[in-house]
């Protein structure tokens, strides 16, 4: 379900499971259309929220600030919340952020 | 003449007396019908005529019968000395039609082809040819004696029939009489053929006539001269005459010229561009889409002109052109009021200066919707401003200028249409009349120059928006050209308000960068500070427009004993929540820095300063390093914590360039934050960088300049200043992003003097310093 220029964003469901893939770029110009679809599909009986990141591009750190955002909203919700890390490049964001001591990083849906 | 008059003279039923000089006869005979068929073009007379021309010089009773296309036997004439007998046989045909496989000698005729001479006819022969037993006593009771039945056939055609009868004692007819029927019968035939054909055309032509009179679409016909021969309704009215006569009474071309007819483009197209002209030239034209202007009116209508010919069938060259007019000014109004509105849209999207964009839309209004076009503005203070004038005649725009000069528009003078608009927010529209004009007029030579200006017609136009009058667009056409109308207010009307649109929102946008640039001025240092033995160059660039406070800053300040905090930060997100956040991260930090606090505890100070703001995800990065200056041996100790901001780079003196610090965790989101402390030795010569992430991620996700890339530039950076190292690395990231990048840029650049190069480093420094406090 492509829903911005230069985002893509797929969700899927297993059981209570969602699963959120990102292709593309998050960015400012992305992460509220991201943000409300990662609102929408957490909503209702849904356990847990994973956020695979393996084919994104690009992402800088307002989309950094969304994705913790959605972890913080999910705790609150008593969900799980996971990411899979994606390209070199994000995956150096969240190094220099300094943030995978905070985020629950698997290497696939599946470990959840 | 020997016709009906003479006829009454003979009276009643008369034989021929005998045939003495049957060729005499025959000669005047056919002289006479010569001349009597070459009279009428109406079928009906003409077969009267035929009948009548017979009787009574060579009958008693002349019957022609016509036949229509199936063979039927349908009209009749007949002609008789006694009218009763005539009128009776009419009836009779009516009652009882001959049928045509009858063994009736005009059916046996016109079945054969050949003529039928019954020199004496009895009454056992009248009774088999009768189609009823009425028929038969007519023809006996009337004393059918003898009859010559002849085929009237013309052009290959048997049309029907020519009887010719004697009645009572008569003498029976002769051959030679036969022979002269038969040839009367050819020509009566040829005659009564070409009155058909003729009655059949006229008829052809008369509807024609009357779908063409009727037609919407103006048609005339015009002769090889030029010459108009026919004009319907609609075309009189379109071509502004009184009626056909005065368009068939007129030279060529006389016509045209009281009109201003113009190409889709705006080019006068002559005569000879029309298609009627070039179709005479014989050449075959295309339909032409003009605009013709009533000169006299001013009234322009949108036509489709079309021509066909009508060709001599002889020659093959056309005789006669058709032309016919299609009227689509209404499509044509609407579709150029989309597209001029659309192109305005454009003009207005193109630009937020709205000087310039107005300029363009006077520019875009003439010539397409008027000959002249005037924007002014009210200002500050309410007084009027023209800020755009164009018009079609460079003479005449000088005049406009030196008027609009001469007289600038006065708000309280309501003779003014731009005050009366201006006050009122109501469009004004007004037909010129040179003696109308004085009332407009402030003095004399006011008037004489509007005079000279020769207005038609003016059209004024609030600009306007969220119900304030900003302006007036003023739309004005020369009193010779197309004039306007008030069907083109709601045009103007609506350029009004998207004009005060534009106008409003460039205006909002100016304020708002003002602001804006103020702010991140005052979120950035004033100048930097002079560091002895060390040069400093500092960047700060925005992304995209300017009217969006930015989130990155850098901040250079003393801390305690000669140490020195140099910071740069990235606050996530724009606009004044950022630059609220920026203003807390910086003043948190000095406040740390005046009671001596180590790197990790400002840094540390900076994110609970964030968590104790209200709710909401103010995030930030920052990168600390605290100098120690040494001078013995010369150098500086560098003290770094970072705060999820990208690592510092250390070079050396040859180039290679490092990474320094650890990363920590970024600030005011996750607590607590893991930061720590790392300590690094820089040497004389040795260069700092500082950036954002904005640097390394122009050009992402394509072309970024990454990490590595930044590591590249800085390899030159010991044959740099501070001041070309950071232009340098600009320049990379601009030119990595295509031209415009993604994210703000701050750079801080630190370097350590080497022995002996300190002085002329100071200088360069010095005026870069300079430069960057202009940013």
């Amino acid at each position: 379900m492509p829903t911005d220029e230069r985002l893509g964003i797929e969700i899927s469901r297993d059981g209570g499971m969602v699963v959120i893939t990102l292709q593309g770029e998050l960015d400012l110009a992305s992460a509220e259309v991201f943000s409300a679809q990662l609102d929408g599909a957490s909503s209702g009986d849904a356990s847990a929220i994973v956020v695979d990141l393996s084919e994104l591009e690009f992402m800088d750190s307002t989309g950094l600030r969304t994705i913790l955002a959605a972890q913080q909203r999910c705790g609150e919700h008593g969900r799980r919340f996971a990411v899979v890390p994606g390209s070199r490049q994000v995956a150096r964001l969240l190094e220099v952020a300094r943030v995978e001591d905070h985020l629950h990083l698997i290497s696939s849906p599946n470990e959840l | 003449m020997f016709m009906t008059d003479d006829r009454s003279e003979h009276g009643g039923a008369q034989t021929l007396p005998g045939a003495p000089d049957p060729s005499g006869v025959a000669a005047a005979l056919l002289i006479e019908a010569g001349a009597v068929l070459a009279t009428s073009l109406d079928p009906a007379t003409t077969m009267r005529q035929v009948a009548e021309l017979t009787v009574p010089e060579i009958a008693d009773l002349c019957v022609i019968d016509l036949c229509d296309e199936d063979g039927e036997i349908r009209e009749v004439a007949v002609a008789c000395g006694d009218e009763q007998v005539a009128r009776d046989l009419e009836h009779m045909r009516q009652r009882h039609p001959i049928a045509n496989d009858g063994p009736h000698p005009v059916a046996e005729a016109i079945r054969t082809g050949r003529p039928q001479l019954i020199g004496e006819l009895s009454e056992e022969g009248l009774r088999s040819y009768a189609s009823a037993q009425a028929h038969a006593d007519f023809m006996i009771d009337s004393r059918y004696r003898s009859a010559i039945v002849a085929p009237l056939a013309a052009r290959d055609r048997t049309l029907g029939a020519l009887s010719v009868l004697r009645l009572g004692d008569g003498d029976p007819y002769t051959q030679a009489e036969a022979d002269l029927v038969a040839e009367l019968a050819r020509r009566a035939a040829l005659a009564i053929d070409n009155a058909r054909l003729y009655s059949d055309l006229r008829g052809l032509e008369q509807r024609l006539e009357a779908i063409l009179v009727g037609l919407a679409e103006a048609v005339t016909v015009i002769d090889r001269e030029g010459r108009t021969v026919f004009a319907n309704r609609a075309a009189v009215e379109l071509l502004g005459v009184e009626s056909m006569q005065e368009l068939t009474q007129a030279k060529p071309g006389e016509i045209m010229g009281r009109f201003l007819v113009l190409s889709e483009d705006g080019e006068e197209l002559s005569l000879e561009d029309m298609p009627a002209r070039r179709l005479m030239r014989g050449e075959q034209p295309q339909p032409l889409l003009v605009r013709n202007i009533v000169k006299a009116t001013g009234r322009e209508r949108w036509l489709i002109a079309r021509a066909s010919p009508i060709l001599d069938p002889d020659t093959g060259l056309p005789l006669y052109s058709v032309n016919v007019f299609e009227d689509i000014t209404d499509v044509k109004r609407t579709q150029i009021a989309e597209n001029f509105l659309a192109e305005a849209s454009r003009v207005f999207a193109s630009s937020l200066d709205h000087a310039q964009t107005l300029e363009q839309i006077a520019r875009l209004a003439v010539p397409q919707l008027g000959d002249w076009c005037s924007v002014s503005l009210t200002d500050e203070h309410g007084a009027i401003q023209r800020v755009a004038t164009h018009h079609r005649d460079p003479r005449k725009l000088e005049l406009v200028i030196e008027l609009e000069r001469l007289y600038p528009h006065d708000r309280d003078d309501e003779r003014g249409g731009v005050a009366r608009v201006l006050s009122s927010g109501r469009a004004l529209h007004v037909e010129v009349r040179p003696e109308t004009l004085a009332q407009y007029a402030r003095d004399v030579e006011h008037h004489e120059l509007l005079q000279q200006l020769q207005l038609g017609s003016v059209i004024i136009v609030p600009m306007s928006a969220g119900g304030r009058v900003l302006g007036t667009i003023t739309l004005a056409s020369d009193a010779s050209g197309r004039q306007l109308t008030e069907a083109d207010l709601p045009l103007v009307e609506e350029l009004g308000r998207r004009a005060g649109n534009a106008v409003e929102n460039a205006r909002l946008y100016t304020e708002r960068s003002r602001i804006a640039s103020a702010l991140q001025q005052a979120l950035l240092p004033e100048d930097l500070p002079q560091i002895p033995g060390a040069s400093l160059e500092a960047l700060y660039a925005a992304a995209g427009e300017l009217n969006e406070v930015g989130g990155d800053f850098y901040d250079v300040f003393e801390h305690r004993d000669g140490r020195w905090v140099l910071a740069i930060g990235d606050v996530c997100g724009k606009g004044p929540r950022a630059a609220a956040v920026t203003a807390l991260a910086r003043h948190t930090l000095r406040a740390a820095a005046m009671s001596g606090q180590a790197p990790t505890v400002m840094v540390s100070s900076v994110h609970q300063a964030l968590l104790g703001q209200p709710p909401g995800l103010d995030m930030c990065t920052l990168g600390l390093i605290l100098v120690k200056l040494l001078s013995r041996p010369r150098g500086a100790h560098l003290t770094i914590a970072l705060g999820g901001h990208p690592q510092p780079l250390l070079i050396d003196g040859e180039g290679n360039a490092k990474p320094i610090g650890r990363p920590g965790t970024l600030l005011g989101v996750l607590d607590p934050v893991h930061l720590d402390q790392t300590e690094v030795h820089m040497n004389p010569g040795d260069t700092l960088v500082m950036y954002t992430d904005g640097v390394i991620e122009a050009g992402a996700p394509s072309r970024p300049l990454g990490e590595e890339g930044l590591l590249e530039l800085c390899t030159d950076a010991p044959k740099l200043t501070p001041a070309a190292l950071v232009r340098r690395i600009e320049a990379a990231a601009v030119a990595h992003a295509g031209g415009s990048v993604r994210d703000d840029i701050a750079l801080l650049v630190f370097r350590l003097h080497d022995v002996g190069t300190d002085a002329a480093v100071e200088v360069e420094a010095r005026r870069h310093m300079g430069d960057s406090a202009l940013r």
